[in-house]
């Protein structure tokens, strides 16, 4: 594409001029404050527009920084040849894009074309305004080849495709970019819980092991209170057993005891059955009639003790009468002579002393002493009477005490004679027997009582025994349960037990509910493995998209870097060629490298250094060969003009005729538009 | 005699993973509600037993909730008139057994034949195990007898996938008087003859609980008169769990395939599980204008992710790229595409790759 002519109706300090450009190349050599960069400016803008842009600074507002000095209207027009065919480019600016207009005639026809859009130059270079100042415009500034994207996808002729694709792989490689991002920061996010849930599970497993711990005590606990509590049945048998032995023991003593009495009374029975004449003493039948006879006997005795005292008395009082008999006669004789004589005296006395009373008294007592005498005397004599009477009576009594003695003792000694045939009938042994008195049947009575007694005792202890007989078995009773322990140890073991038995109650308990918060636990625990698994998933689904994603980037990025290699051997040598126009006489320069960034090292004195080591005359003159280098790659089959604004300000005079020689080779291929100041810069053609 | 034969519960087990915590809890819920409403069923119909042939629960090493065990005995015990014959699977582990109050009405198995007679009915079950091998060798039934025989396992026939459960030989179980192989283990639900006298059926799990397990789930009534068993098959899940296919070949917009898929789900009761997979082979006649490109995927998403209780949508469609076409490219494009058929990459991510399936987020 070249450009015609360039009228400017107002820009900047430009109003109302008509340029025209030769097809190689056009050299305006003019003072400062000229223009020139307005006119570069103006020709960019012309096929860019203004970059759309709010900021108030004049640096960074072109549109506010070109707006006309003068009020005119803000605009004018470019025509370019495009293609073979001529297109006018009218623009005018106002203050905004809304406000800006832009015309397109294409000349042949002179009619609007309206196949291109108000950025002609987007549309005819397929470089957006960025790409463009950056290849095609060379400003004075350092200039530094710098690639946006657009001029990598330039290199890599998507133009070829569609501004679609481009779209489209500018936008992936960032949408990509951006995945890529986003998926680390949420598979971070991810993993980090995975590992929080994790570290939570393993403390739970790790429980779990208690648990399962837990949950072995808790058995064994539970057999072993199973087998203490066997032990403790079986010792309280064991125990019970003692004793129900000592129990039995004392039974059996009790019925030892009992058949002893028994026994003892049996031979005691059989004693005094001994003693008595066993043939006649059959127990049920003559007993009664042993008491009967007994008591006759007793009777007898008692009779016999009665007559003996009766007799005993009697002889007493055969005695005594005796003795009464024998003193009666004694008496009898006797006189009381006293009283006689007393009596006699008396009268004497008396009839001496009759004159006087006492002898009267003396008289009367005598004569009473004298009756007294003879009433005496008669008593005396019938008292004789009476007394001889008497002792014939009691002679007669004492005849029939005698007779009654006789009697008595008759008696007796019959009662005495059967109470010995009684006797000799229920007794043996007689010849120990006295019967004379009556010891012997008290004797007789006590060994009958005995007798009796024994024998109901004999009956009742054998009623007992036999009673016991009955209420027990004997033969249990006999046997008794061995037990091997004794019953201490066993107590003491069954304490030792129950004991035991306590704490394990306590423990297993304890250990129970241990086990039900562990297993309440797990509830939670069972939530995070879930949730751990979704997380595992989400993780393996994030990894395996961010896999592919980055795969995806690699070969995005590895196809353009093929291509762009491609495109950089090209670049390579044609900077080459241009620095070897440039370094003709400077040996300075030895070895230049590129990279895929297209950045410059120069090799100097054996060393490679980056551009920006160098001087800025250096680095200008490299970076417009590599700029030059750069154009030659990009731009197959549309060449575009190249302006050059003073860009060899920075270089020494030899420099120069390299540069001047350079935008010769150049301007065979490429329309330069160049602008300077100062003549010596100027190229000439 | 009415029985009620199910298998394969899975309480507790965890839920497809992509539901949410709460939904997840919510079909734990329903399982067990679930379980509950086959034993109201049960009452209600005067069922004297209910068989499970294995996998009430899903925790082998775990501990079984202590809730969920709780539920279960209590409501055993609550249908004392109902004898629970469970037959442990691989996935029931031991810990039931560590309650202590056990209910009088639960019977359960060992490693050896144990019987159960409800009259001229014996259910006779065995617990598989890797030292019981030849224990089918040993069963003894009366012929007079209508007898259930109770498994989990695997039977030989379709050893397509590696099971953790044990093996079933049929053919050593035939005529042996069985009349009915009540089976647990395939979570599908599967039947068929097993001699001239019996059949073997696995009743299928109660409820959906991934995306194997799709269709009407529930359990088998049997009815056993006079010796003749007619049974029946109740629906008994709360949520069916489909997957349905949609084929994208020849579609050309988004309207078309939101048609498509409208018309797949209209009969599908918003209650359940669903999963829509693209399907289809189709030539990629340009790349970065897959088919599937244009195609809103994550409308489709959004637009029934609502309407159901869970709802996905998988694209399984599979791209044919003609790799020579692009051989001459000499843009980026081509560049990146004779790139991506260089890596050994399997077709999938080749396709994948170069189709820009990246592009737009798949990711709910």
């Amino acid at each position: 594409m070249k450009i015609i002519s360039a009228y400017v109706e107002n820009f900047g300090k430009i109003s109302q001029k008509q340029f025209n450009f030769d097809e190689e190349l056009t050299e305006i050599d003019e003072k400062n404050g000229w223009g020139k960069t307005t006119l570069a400016m103006f020709i960019k803008v012309l096929l860019y527009g203004f970059k759309d842009t709010r900021k108030k600074n004049i640096n960074e507002n072109e549109r506010l920084k070109y707006k006309p000095w003068n009020n005119g209207i803000y605009g004018g027009n470019l025509i370019i040849q495009y293609k073979g065919e001529k297109y006018k480019i009218e623009k005018s600016f106002g203050k905004t894009l809304r406000e800006d207009e832009t015309t397109i005639i294409n000349l042949q026809t002179n009619k609007i074309d309206r196949t291109f859009s108000e950025n002609i130059g987007e549309d005819i270079f397929k470089l957006d305004r960025e790409s463009f100042e950056r290849s095609i415009y060379v400003g004075q500034q350092v200039v530094e080849v710098r690639t946006s994207d657009d001029l990598r996808a330039k290199l890599t002729k998507l133009d070829a495709i569609g501004e679609d694709d481009m779209d489209k792989y500018k936008e992936a490689t960032s949408l990509l970019d951006n995945k890529i991002q986003y998926l680390k920061k949420k598979l971070k996010v991810e993993d980090e819980r995975k590992k929080y849930l994790e570290t939570r599970i393993l403390e739970y497993s790790q429980i779990e092991h208690a648990y399962n711990n837990s949950i072995d005590e808790v058995k064994s606990m539970r057999v072993e209170k199973n087998n203490i509590l066997n032990n403790i049945e079986n010792i309280e048998k064991d125990i019970k057993r003692h004793n129900e032995n000592q129990v039995k023991e004392e039974k059996r003593k009790r019925f030892e005891t009992l058949k002893k009495s028994r026994d003892e009374k049996y031979i005691e029975k059989q004693e005094i059955i001994n003693f008595f004449n066993q043939d006649e003493l059959e127990r049920d039948k003559n007993l009664e009639s042993l008491e009967d006879g007994i008591l006759k006997q007793e009777d007898r005795y008692e009779r016999n003790k009665i007559l003996r005292k009766e007799i005993d008395m009697l002889k007493l009082k055969e005695q005594y009468k005796t003795e009464e008999f024998d003193e009666i006669k004694l008496e009898n004789l006797k006189r009381d002579n006293k009283i006689l004589i007393c009596g006699v005296l008396a009268l004497i006395v008396g009839l001496i002393f009759l004159k006087n009373i006492i002898g009267i008294i003396l008289i009367l007592v005598g004569v009473v002493l004298l009756g007294f005498y003879m009433d005496m005397n008669r008593k005396k004599k019938s008292e004789y009477e009476i007394l001889k009477q008497k002792k014939d009576k009691i002679k007669l009594e004492i005849e029939e005490i005698q007779n009654q003695i006789m009697q008595f003792a008759e008696e007796m000694e019959n009662n005495n004679e059967q109470a010995y045939e009684f006797i000799k009938r229920y007794i043996k042994d007689i010849s120990k027997i006295d019967i004379s008195d009556g010891k012997y049947l008290q004797e007789l009575h006590y060994k009958r009582t005995d007798l009796e007694r024994i024998i109901n005792q004999y009956e009742e202890s054998e009623k007992q025994v036999r009673e016991f007989e009955e209420n027990n078995n004997i033969d249990e009773l006999m046997d008794d349960e061995t037990v091997i322990e004794t019953k201490e140890k066993l107590e003491i073991e069954l304490q030792r037990l129950k004991d035991c038995k306590e704490i394990l109650l306590h423990n297993l308990t304890a250990k129970e509910k241990e086990v039900q918060i562990f297993e309440s636990n797990f509830e939670e625990k069972q939530e995070l493995e879930e949730e751990l698994q979704n997380k595992e998933d989400t993780i393996k689904e994030f990894s395996c998209y961010l896999e592919k994603i980055e795969k995806t980037r690699k070969i995005l990025g590895q196809a353009q870097e093929n291509l762009s290699t491609r495109y950089l051997k090209k670049m390579k040598d044609g900077l080459k060629k241009y620095l070897d126009i440039i370094s003709e006489n400077d040996d300075n320069i030895k070895d230049v490298t590129i990279n895929t960034e297209l950045e410059v090292c120069i090799e100097f004195e054996g060393k490679s250094k980056e551009l920006g080591y160098y001087s800025i005359g250096y680095k200008d003159l490299i970076s417009l060969a590599t700029r030059f280098a750069l154009i030659d790659a990009i731009f197959d089959s549309e060449k575009p003009f190249i302006i050059l604004d003073d860009p060899f300000v920075n270089l020494d005079k030899d420099k120069i005729e390299n540069a001047n020689d350079l935008i010769r080779q150049i301007s065979k291929k490429y329309q330069i538009i160049y602008f300077t100041c100062h003549e010596s810069r100027n190229i000439g053609v | 005699m009415k029985i009620i034969h199910c298998a394969d519960v899975h309480l507790d087990s965890p839920m497809e993973s992509k539901l949410s915590k709460e939904k997840s809890k919510q079909r734990k819920r329903e399982l067990l509600e679930n379980f509950k409403n086959m034993v109201d069923f049960a009452a209600k119909n005067d069922v004297e037993v209910i068989l499970i042939a294995g996998d009430l629960f899903d925790n082998t090493k775990k501990i079984i909730n202590k809730k969920t065990k709780r539920y279960i005995i209590d409501l055993i015990k609550s249908n004392e008139q109902i004898d629970f014959i469970y037959l442990k699977g691989n996935h029931d582990g031991n810990n039931f057994l560590e309650e202590e109050d056990m209910p009088q009405n639960l019977k359960m198995f060992n490693n050896d034949w144990n019987s159960y007679s409800y009259g001229n009915v014996v259910i006779t079950g065995v617990e598989l195990d890797k030292n019981n091998k030849n224990i089918f060798k040993t069963l003894n039934l009366k012929y007079e007898n209508f007898n259930i025989v109770t498994m989990h396992g695997q039977i030989d026939k379709s050893l397509n996938r590696k099971d953790k459960g044990e093996i079933i030989y049929l053919n050593e179980l035939k005529n042996k008087n069985i009349d009915y192989l009540a089976l647990g283990h395939i979570h599908k639900g599967e039947e068929g003859n097993l001699d001239s006298r019996g059949i073997y059926v696995y009743p299928g799990c109660l409820e959906g609980r991934s995306f194997d397990e799709c269709g009407e789930k529930g359990f088998i009534l049997l009815e056993i008169e006079n010796g003749n068993l007619k049974r029946s098959f109740i629906k008994n899940s709360k949520r069916t769990v489909y997957e349905i296919e949609v084929n994208i070949v020849g579609i050309n917009s988004q309207l078309e395939l939101d048609d498509l898929i409208e018309k797949k789900l209209i009969n599908i009761y918003k209650e359940n599980i669903v999963r829509v997979t693209l399907v289809g082979d189709y030539e990629v006649k340009e790349i970065g204008e897959g088919l599937e490109t244009y195609l809103e995927i994550d409308k489709i998403q959004s637009k029934y992710e609502n309407e159901f209780f869970y709802f996905e949508v998988k694209n399984e469609a599979k791209p044919i790229i003609n790799w020579e076409k692009f051989q001459n490219d000499i843009s980026l494009k081509g560049e990146f595409i004779r790139l991506v058929k260089e890596q050994n990459w399997s077709e999938d991510e080749k396709n994948e790759v170069c189709l820009s399936r990246y592009k737009g987020d798949i990711w709910r």
